[in-house]
């Protein structure tokens, strides 16, 4: 039943990505000293599931549907299509919508998440856990990466580090992680850094104050400490 | 807390079964990991560097402490190298300390700070139940998850031995939260409380207690200042004076009763504490240890004074709620204190404003034509008019200001004093317009017979223009039946309220047909009244009113 507060069904203006499904490549696990555990999503559509599901890319351990709703990214922004009972500001979604900065999304009657797109100047965004769901272990946020990812101090951070003295920008491009930082001095694994660097599998980016790794999420069942 | 050098890198397993994910934080006697356990466990790894001297046996008595509001400790281990681990519950809620300098560097709001007390006093209080001190309790300690309160390091100073808990090994942060009996080797339950009563002062103010630039400094604070009280709400200065005393047996006895006394405190009851020591005599001259005016003899009693605006409505001894922070925001009839100069600033500030409001309204009175339709158009009708209403605006401002603050008691008092204020105002102006020579309109068709048109041989209306006494009883009613400290009080619900403007103009109208008191003029009156006495009357918008209350308490002295 749909009431005056409901977003009006409509088709979506724009062409919806088909959504290939869930990779190893476009999942990873952001881990900062004393800031926080990531999960950084690279893929267009991004989906959000219960804990039965196996294709989802954030699964909840939640009363959720397998596919409950999909972010979708495009140029013009972010759109969430619901598959499952969701509300975006307190309103209810009918099949689409659109999320700006500090956009609301409760999904079912408990989960809600908030939508954040800290700066103009990347297309990511991130996502914060408000209520106390999380994945089958605990994660501080989720960042749905567009081009960059931004950690620093400052409130137009995707993930903020209130101890570090300036920023970091994290780059994803043709599946690679790279690191740039305007001013602060970093080392990849013990090797100063000059411009932008690679990061591969499992190497350490120290800096002042700072140390992170990326290790893309494991999906195998052998690898048990993996977050599914 | 700085997070370079931490010793072991991400994805290392120093400690068999365990693989390292990251840092959490540094500091104190040890370093905390974020690890996943073998089998998929989150766990908060912490290291205890190995200068300190572990003491392992007797931490069973600790390992096996369940409580909801305290961090569980799976278990306690040596790696290959004889560092020793502490295996402990992941909590993932930012600490407490975090929590303060990210979102209020300046001071929680007191329903945000009971939350945390709640929490805290419910696991510190199961510990001192079971006979454990904790020894440890400060910000960093402390985590919130899912709303629930968290305390940490549950039992481990036990097992550091108190030879290293000097100034060379400790944190700065526990300094700030260390009782002065500690110093001489006394390690009772009243410490946790000492400590807790720091945090919640260091809560309230974004400060703590006892800040100093060494370590020694600050340990000798503890021992002889007393803490200045002036910058916590003032019904809660007694109530931490009290957890905050030097000798363990004149302060609050566990965390309960803390907990209890911060609630009566703020539902505006007086607290009883034991007589302080002698007062310090601290750097800055004044006397921090009495809350209250010195030249008052009443000085325990905190003056009522309550963020949480329903208190004064709430039964005494019932803790205010939580949700009604929000819900019942600071009013007209919240209690409170305000210093003397400062109500009288106020008034002389309103009474100006009322002159030219009042001025203002006469002004635009006469461009518009109201005065018209008297039988003498002078501009001395609206001088008469101006004054008239001057003058009951003052009456209304120095009466209603007197009152301001002291919260919902004695209305019916109010009530009567306004309307002998009115009388005299009445009295006013009758006297006013026979000097003047001013005649007000004449009365309309319909007032041709009043419901009242004498009390006794006294006559309301006299060649149709209204006696001494008609005068008198019209703004002995006017002021009576209406609640005029709603209009001027700081914190009413809005400058300038259109609704009571609508009823002023309703009972001053009422007030004309009865008393057959030209209608025009009532009205005229009645609304020129409140909206004078509104637009003079100071207002403090309701985002500035806990402000304003810690001002105020600020000033008291």
């Amino acid at each position: 039943m749909t009431g005056l507060t409901d977003t009006r069904p409509m088709t979506a203006p724009r062409q919806l990505p088909a959504e290939p499904s869930s990779t190893n490549e476009n999942r990873y696990l952001l881990w900062i000293d004393g800031v926080g555990g990531f999960l950084l999503l690279t893929r267009q559509a991004v989906t959000i599931g219960g804990p039965t599901s196996s294709d989802a890319d954030i699964q909840l351990l939640a009363s959720l549907s397998r596919r409950h709703a999909t972010i979708h990214r495009d140029d013009g922004g972010y759109l969430l299509e619901s598959h499952g009972p969701t509300r975006v500001n307190q309103r209810r979604v009918v099949e689409w919508t659109e999320l700006s900065d500090g956009a609301d999304i409760t999904l079912g009657h408990t989960v809600q998440l908030g939508f954040h797109r800290p700066t103009v100047l990347s297309g990511s965004a991130r996502l914060s856990f408000q209520s106390d769901h999380r994945p089958s272990h605990s994660l501080d946020g989720v960042v749905l990466v567009a081009d960059t990812c931004l950690l620093g101090p400052g409130r137009d951070c995707h993930i903020r580090c209130s101890d570090w003295e300036d920023s970091v920008i994290l780059i994803h491009r043709d599946q690679q992680w790279l690191v740039r930082s305007p001013r602060l001095a970093l080392e990849v694994d013990g090797r100063s850094l000059r411009g932008e660097s690679e990061i591969g599998n499992g190497q350490v980016v120290t800096g002042p104050d700072l140390r992170f790794h990326i290790e893309p999420l494991k999906t195998d069942s052998s690898n048990r400490g993996a977050i599914r | 807390m700085s997070t370079k050098k931490f010793t072991f890198p991400p994805e290392s397993t120093p400690l068999a079964g365990y693989t390292i994910k990251r840092g959490i934080q540094r500091g104190g006697f040890g370093e905390v990991y974020y690890a996943h356990s073998d089998g998929g466990k989150e766990v908060a790894l912490k290291l205890l560097h190995s200068h300190a001297e572990i003491e392992l046996r007797g931490t069973e008595l600790c390992l096996n402490l369940k409580h909801p509001n305290l961090i569980s400790i799976f278990d306690i281990k040596r790696d290959d190298d004889g560092d020793v681990w502490v295996v402990m519950e992941y909590v993932s809620g930012a600490t407490l300390d975090r929590v303060l300098a990210d979102e209020f560097p300046d001071g929680m709001p007191t329903t945000v700070v009971r939350d945390w007390l709640v929490g805290l006093a419910a696991g510190v209080d199961y510990l001192h139940d079971r006979g454990i001190v904790h020894r440890d309790l400060k910000p960093q300690n402390l985590h919130r998850e899912a709303g629930q309160v968290k305390v940490g390091d549950v039992g481990l100073s036990k097992i550091i031995t108190p030879s290293q808990r000097g100034a060379q090994t400790e944190s700065i942060g526990t300094i700030y939260y260390m009782a002065p009996e500690i110093s001489r080797g006394e390690y009772g339950p009243e410490i946790d409380v000492y400590s807790s009563a720091a945090i919640v002062y260091e809560l309230l103010t974004g400060r703590v207690p006892f800040d100093g630039e060494t370590t020694a400094e600050i340990l000798n604070r503890h021992l002889t200042d007393q803490p200045d009280l002036q910058p916590l709400p003032p019904p809660l200065r007694p109530v931490l004076a009290h957890a905050l005393a030097k000798d363990p047996a004149d302060r609050t006895g566990s965390l309960g009763a803390l907990l209890s006394e911060f609630d009566a405190a703020l539902a505006g009851e007086p607290v009883s504490t034991p007589p302080q020591p002698p007062p310090q005599q601290p750097i800055d001259g004044s006397d921090p240890a009495n809350p209250a005016s010195t030249d008052e003899p009443n000085k325990v009693t905190p003056i009522s004074v309550s963020p949480v605006g329903a208190t004064s409505h709430t039964r005494p001894g019932r803790p205010p709620q939580p949700t009604s922070y929000n819900a019942n925001p600071l009013g007209p009839l919240s209690p409170r204190s305000i210093p003397l100069s400062r109500r009288g600033l106020e008034a002389t500030a309103a009474m100006t404003a009322a002159i030219l409001f009042s001025g203002l309204l006469a002004g635009g009175g006469w461009w518009i034509g109201m005065f018209d339709e008297g039988t003498r158009a002078t501009p001395l009708a609206a001088v008469a008019y101006g004054l008239t209403t001057l003058v009951a605006s003052w009456a209304l401002l120095i009466g209603t200001k007197a009152w301001e603050g002291t919260g919902a008691e004695s209305l019916h008092l109010r009530r009567l004093s306004l309307l002998l204020l009115g009388g005299g105002v009445g009295a006013a102006g009758w006297w006013l317009h026979r000097v003047l020579l001013i005649d007000l309109p004449p009365l309309t068709e319909n007032q041709n017979s009043g419901l009242v048109d004498s009390i006794g041989s006294l006559e309301l209306v006299h060649n149709s223009q209204p006696t001494l006494t008609g005068y008198v009883i019209f703004f002995a009613l006017l002021f009576g039946v209406r609640r005029w400290w709603w209009h001027t009080d700081s914190f009413r619900p809005k400058r300038l309220r259109v609704a009571s403007l609508l009823l002023t103009l309703i009972l001053s109208g009422l007030l004309g047909l009865v008393l057959r008191f030209p209608l025009s003029a009532a009205i005229a009156w009645g609304v020129g009244i409140a909206v004078v006495v509104q637009l003079a009357a100071p207002w403090v918008a309701p985002e500035h009113r806990d402000a304003r209350l810690n001002q105020q308490g600020a000033t008291d002295e």
